[in-house]
């Protein structure tokens, strides 16, 4: 999956967030399809990897 | 710092020059930081150090910092790169200054200014230099710009993206009219930040120094081999720990809007060489300024984490490449625009700092761990007209409180909290400065959570209003749920704020004079010549069973006034003379069960 630009004007102050960790999307994001299917915004490729960590740990027992 | 660097091998840099390089680069930030320190106007610079200075790489990636003020790593880490990538490097021009102190680009809270300066070498970026401090006075519904009810970032003050303070080393006009216009006390603006710019200068100089002496490729090297480096020492910590889900939570006593705990649930994934700080059971976020924005939860997670298992480790972007924290947007611990966040950086921050490194990390390291400190900023602000100069004045003022008690040691005594490494204001600057007139300023006896190691004791600082009128703001917690004790320890003590009006006999709670939500949180109460305000901060948790404490520390603490006789005999079991020695037979009767200790 690409890497995608905001494409956001120079008026144009609004926020975007990382859809897996939080952290802020500066001018671009990381585009991938998670698990469950929905496409998610990532502000690092790492974050793909990141997310099945996490869905591994709330999933398993005792997570 | 030099055992870590020496017993690794650090590749085409030789060994030895990189620790030296890395020694250099942390000088140079320590002496961006007397610069500032010496040349700023206000105490929250010259006094309470609240800030940091950094060296940056040439993509804004943190290479080395000063000491002073962890609660700034998240932003030392992430702000710059984001500024950066903002506006484009190509917008960056020599002489440069770029600003900003938006929560929502990186920032902590808005009082935090960001300044960086590029480096160039011929027509080429090599390095950034920054720093990043505490404006006493920015603006917004309160002065001291600290209001505890509001309710959206607008409401505290001017908000900066990045932009340009200079250009090419021309002063930008525009932007400082702006700026100083906003400010209730722009004479203080105007020292401060150029007390920042001094230090980017002073760090410009040595920078250049440095790069002449073993030139752009070699400190380029350096540069990625002390990141790597850093990653490789923490990597090598983290897979020490036993992989496995650890959980804890803590809360918030309200946030100043409703009278509701808000609560943070953290689970910290410790897999392999990786750790993964997961916030996302927590609370969505508050109304009022409590939030933290995303680099703040950050900062309370990787300084948690370095402050057990970070000994000697160089603090730079290889930290981050190793912790990943996970916090989503809308929640307490990552604000969503445009909340209110003021409160983030000095009470969510030591709340999930100590949460970290007690709760969770203690679990897996108790001889490392401490309990609970105060936990609270205890924010005090105010502002005025001062009768001995006409001027008006505001002041950010934090108080001092009780650490933690810990596996080695009694928590400290009247200390700001752990997670910001700041200094307490002097009495003497306190009624130089403002029209303040201190009648007690003294240890809280009693205080402090009981335990083997007990908690360090909280203060009790008593002002009573010098001028015709001076509005108040507080925002601090723990005045509810006091701060918790570690294995057996007892918790800590709590916040109090209270007000005696001139003339009348007693204090009593802000909370009671005026009908507030909130008894530690509250904005622009007005206060008249002759009012008193007292502010009793919160002491220590205790760690272990206070009945194992050494009776002769016991004996010493009621010596030194930290415990009553009374205390010593109905919390740690120990009996004391009429002279206040030791009574050894009744302490072992008492501790064995075989005595009665006071009611």
């Amino acid at each position: 999956m690409p890497w995608r630009e905001l494409g956001k004007s120079w008026h144009d102050t609004t926020v975007d967030y990382c859809e897996v960790c939080g952290n802020l999307l500066i001018r671009a994001y990381f585009e991938f399809r998670a698990p469950d299917g929905t496409t998610r915004r990532a502000c690092c490729e790492d974050d793909e990897r990141l997310l099945a960590l996490l869905e591994r740990h709330r999933v398993a027992p005792g997570g | 710092m030099a055992t870590h660097l020496l017993a690794d091998d650090a590749g085409a840099v030789d060994r030895v020059t990189l620790t030296l390089l890395h020694r250099q680069l942390v000088n140079i930030c320590d002496e961006m930081a007397v610069s500032m320190m010496r040349t700023a106007y206000s105490p929250i610079f010259s006094e309470g150090l609240d800030f940091s200075t950094l060296i940056l790489d040439r993509h804004g990636g943190l290479v080395a910092t000063a000491g002073l003020n962890p609660a700034m790593l998240g932003a030392s880490l992430y702000a710059a790169t984001w500024v950066i990538r903002e506006v484009g490097p190509d917008n960056f021009s020599p002489g440069d200054v770029w600003i900003h102190n938006d929560p929502y680009r990186g920032g902590s809270h808005m009082p935090e200014h960001m300044m960086i300066m590029p480096i160039f070498v011929e027509d080429e970026i090599v390095a950034y230099v920054g720093n990043i401090a505490h404006l006493a006075e920015i603006g917004g519904m309160a002065p001291g710009s600290f209001a505890a009810t509001a309710t959206d970032v607008f409401q505290e003050g001017l908000r900066l993206p990045p932009v340009r303070l200079f250009q090419g080393g021309e002063p930008v006009r525009d932007i400082w009219r702006i700026m100083l216009s906003n400010h209730r006390t722009p004479a203080n603006s105007w020292g401060d930040l150029h007390a920042m710019l001094g230090s980017l200068r002073v760090g410009e100089r040595r920078l250049r120094q440095l790069l002449a002496e073993r030139g752009v490729a070699e400190l380029d090297e350096a540069f990625a081999r002390l990141q790597d480096f850093t990653e490789a020492c923490l990597r090598r910590e983290v897979a020490a720990l036993p992989d496995g889900v650890y959980r804890a939570e803590d809360c918030f006593d309200d946030d100043g809007i409703t009278d509701r705990r808000h609560v943070v649930r953290l689970a910290v994934i410790v897999e392999g060489d990786e750790i993964v700080f997961d916030y996302s059971a927590s609370d969505p976020q508050a109304i009022g300024p409590i939030n933290a924005p995303y680099v703040v939860t950050l900062s309370a997670s990787l300084n948690g984490l370095l402050y057990i298992i970070g000994e000697g480790i160089p603090v730079n972007a290889g930290v981050a490449r190793v912790a990943r924290v996970v916090a989503p947007a809308g929640s307490i611990c990552c604000v969503k625009l445009p909340g209110a966040c003021v409160g983030g950086q000095t009470e969510n921050q030591p709340r999930v700092m100590e949460m970290v490194m007690g709760s969770v990390l203690g679990q897996l390291l108790p001889e490392r761990c401490a309990a609970a400190s105060g936990n609270t900023s205890l924010n005090f602000l105010f502002g005025g007209v001062d009768p001995r100069s006409g001027e008006y004045f505001a002041h950010y003022h934090f108080e001092a409180n009780g650490w933690g008690g810990r596996a080695t040691s009694d928590g400290n005594n009247a200390q700001i909290v752990p997670h910001a490494n700041c200094r307490n204001t002097p009495v003497e600057i306190f009624e130089t400065r403002w029209p303040w007139i201190h009648h007690r300023y003294a240890l809280n006896r009693d205080s402090a959570g009981a335990g083997r190691h007990r908690g360090g004791l909280g203060i009790e600082r008593v002002l009573e209003v010098a001028a015709d009128v001076i509005t108040v703001s507080v925002l601090a917690d723990r005045a509810k749920v006091p701060p918790w004790g570690l294995f057996g320890g007892q918790p800590g003590s709590l916040t109090r704020v209270e007000l005696r009006r001139a003339g009348e006999r007693d204090f009593a709670s802000f909370q009671e004079h005026f009908g507030l939500v909130s008894p530690s949180k509250f904005s622009n109460v007005r206060l008249v010549r002759g009012d008193q305000v007292r502010l009793v901060s919160p002491s220590g948790g205790g760690y272990g069973d206070p009945a194992t404490r050494d009776p002769a520390l016991v004996a010493a603490d009621v010596r030194e006034g930290f415990v009553s006789r009374e205390s010593a005999e109905r919390y740690y079991r120990v009996v004391l003379d009429d002279s206040g020695a030791l009574d050894e037979r009744r302490t072992r009767e008492l501790r064995t069960g075989g005595g009665d200790a006071l009611a």
